[in-house]
């Protein structure tokens, strides 16, 4: 990647005091939001947040292999489609009560879901990066493709979970104390999960883990010589990188109360693309500002025309020059080019 | 004389046509540093990448010790004790001078998983230690992209020794260095010698006469004499196909 990353800060060159506060003003936002928009009479803005929060999450987690690994996946779709199929397939089973391939139970349990769709996606990713990994750069973003689409397909293909149509769901998964029905309710479980993903991002960031898969990015050829299976590393970033887009996939499944193979398709894989780089490649918060700005920014323009996919090119295009290394790197790095 | 700590044995390496390792064999003693010279494109960078398992030979052995370190990958052979710099430095450019260290030290499998090594005083002590060891008093704290060539040469041989070699392979490591700059590395070099053992691949002939032990002349893949210093100046094959080139070049 030749995207200029921000050097360490220097003593001439601190960061403005509103940096240290901005994720405490951004969490207040987003826990007085449901309820601004309650008083305010427009429901619809939490079940909007909500979508920007899960999303939020799969950038997040595409930012681990893609801004900490330096690997260009244009095929996280795939593993947030598979954690949404995980979630849809136990759900239809967990109500009909018939077991899924005839052993495994079903589950209308969010908790017992979602480490479904992480294990599930984490597979997928393991596989898919046992392959992939073996290529680097352009063959890297088309191999990735290739076999997000061939996932895609099979879904489209596999009638039993109604292939084109995908599955619907009766009822949200069931998380014990909680009325999940309540879309207020199910916004906070949203956010607090968001919340334990970057807390466990941002210890695995500045992990030796995070460190030496930081390295590999920078060199791979330094990092080999002093010792370290890079290939290893790599892969292990990949499949945790899928779990977690698995991970939202399964919850948005619960939240829309469907799923179909459109999750996986490539567009969504350029979506999750576009709010890392967006926000900001590499940093903590980057991605979150990224999945806000994207969904926030389709949902004006579509609101205001319908010809709105011609408008935000340009004005991603315009933001990403504007916000160089993302939105999260304002007031942060150094003068010059 | 005690067991070399690193025996090359009838090494060969082709690419397509070229020859470019040519029955390489040579060792280096446990206290011992060993030059390797010869003109550009002599195969001197293939040959440490074929000792570290980075570059496959096509036939003969690398042994670091006893241990015999065919089919070996990169990482295991350094566990086993070998350390490489590169030609061209080959450094961390969005990392301080103290992570490039700390990566290696972390790569040897120290601290908890979820600890954060940058805020470990005792490892960045460690680390701190390598640097001055190469001569980098007080840079721990700078971007490596505000670090200087020279320093980016010292910085390749903090890294090295913070990864706990037996053997150092050492590709040019005066190349690109100004006067006082290539004093330095000779300084820092002579004062690690009886720690580790080195194979030393440099063109700067006032280097190698003030280090090496030993000097063998590699010239299109083979080695054409191996011997002292007053050997190697004396010896007239060398002098038509090396020194002498170099000798006409200036
Ligand atoms: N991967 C490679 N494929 C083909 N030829 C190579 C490769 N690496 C090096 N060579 C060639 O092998 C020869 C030896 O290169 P090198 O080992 O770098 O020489 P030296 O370090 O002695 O200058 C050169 O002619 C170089 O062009
Ligand atoms: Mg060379």
């Amino acid at each position: 990647m030749d995207e200029p990353r921000t050097p360490a800060v220097t003593k001439d060159a601190k960061p403005p005091r509103w940096r240290a506060w901005a994720p405490y003003a951004g969490l207040l936002a987003l826990v007085a939001l449901p309820f601004a928009a309650q008083a305010l009479g427009q429901a619809a803005l939490t079940t909007l947040a909500t979508r920007m929060v899960i999303l939020a999450i799969a950038a997040s987690a595409l930012n681990i292999a893609l801004g900490l690994g330096g690997l260009v996946s244009f095929g996280h779709a795939a593993f947030y489609g598979v954690g949404a199929y995980a979630v849809g397939i136990l759900t239809t089973h967990g109500a009909s009560g018939a077991p899924f391939l005839g052993f495994i139970p079903g589950s209308e349990l969010l908790g017992v879901n979602l480490l479904a769709a992480m294990l599930a996606s984490g597979l997928v990713a393991g596989a898919i990066g046992a392959l992939a990994l073996r290529t680097s750069g352009v063959q890297f973003i088309m191999i990735t493709l290739a076999f997000a689409q061939m996932l895609f397909f099979f879904f489209v293909a596999l009638k039993a979970y109604g292939g084109d149509d995908g599955v619907s769901m009766r009822r949200r998964n069931a998380l014990p104390g909680l009325n999940m029905r309540d879309d207020m309710t199910f916004y906070f479980v949203s956010l607090a999960i968001l919340a334990v993903w970057l807390g466990i991002s941002a210890r695995l960031f500045h992990s030796r883990f995070g460190l030496l898969l930081g390295g590999i990015r920078q060199s791979e050829r330094r990092m080999q010589a002093i010792g370290v299976s890079t290939v290893r590393t790599r892969w292990l970033a990949f499949v945790l990188s899928g779990m977690g887009t698995g991970l939202a996939g399964g919850l948005m499944a619960v939240f829309g109360r469907f799923v179909s193979p459109d999750m996986m398709h490539w567009t969504q894989s350029g979506e999750l693309l576009i709010m890392v780089v967006l926000g900001g490649a590499g940093t903590i918060f980057g991605p979150v500002l990224g999945a806000f700005a994207l969904i926030g920014l389709e949902t004006l323009l579509a609101g205001w025309t319908e010809h709105w996919q011609v408008i935000l090119g340009p004005a991603l295009v315009l933001m990403a020059l504007t916000f160089r290394g993302g939105l999260a790197r304002l007031g942060r790095r150094r003068e010059g080019p | 004389m005690s067991a070399p700590a690193l025996r090359i044995e009838a090494l060969n390496k082709r690419f397509g046509g070229l020859l470019v390792t040519d029955d390489v064999t040579l060792d280096v003693g446990a206290q011992e540093i060993h030059a390797l010279i010869g003109p550009n494109g002599a195969g001197k960078s293939t040959l440490i990448g074929q000792v570290m398992g980075e570059i496959a030979p096509d036939s003969g052995r690398v042994r670091l010790g006893e241990r015999d370190l065919s089919g070996l990958s990169q990482a295991a052979r350094v566990r086993l004790g070998l350390a490489r710099t590169f030609q061209v430095p080959e450094v961390l450019g969005d990392y301080s001078a103290r992570d490039n260290v700390l990566a290696a030290l972390l790569a040897r499998g120290r601290t908890r998983i979820f600890a954060n090594p940058r805020r470990d005083g005792a490892l960045a002590v460690e680390a701190d230690g390598f640097l001055v060891r190469a001569g980098l008093v007080g840079r721990g704290d700078v971007p490596v992209a505000d670090l200087a060539h020279g320093e980016r040469k010292l910085l390749e041989l903090a890294v090295a020794l913070a990864t706990g070699p037996r053997v150092l392979l050492l590709d040019e490591p005066m190349a690109g260095l100004g006067p006082n700059e290539s004093a330095q590395m000779i300084e820092v070099l002579r004062g690690l010698r009886g720690d580790v053992a080195m194979l030393l691949v440099e063109h700067d002939m006032k280097a190698v006469f003030a280090l090496a032990d030993r000097i063998s002349v590699l010239v299109y893949g083979r080695i054409i004499a191996s011997g002292s210093a007053q050997e190697i100046q004396a010896d007239p094959l060398v002098r038509s196909a090396y020194l002498g080139a170099e000798e006409a070049r200036c």
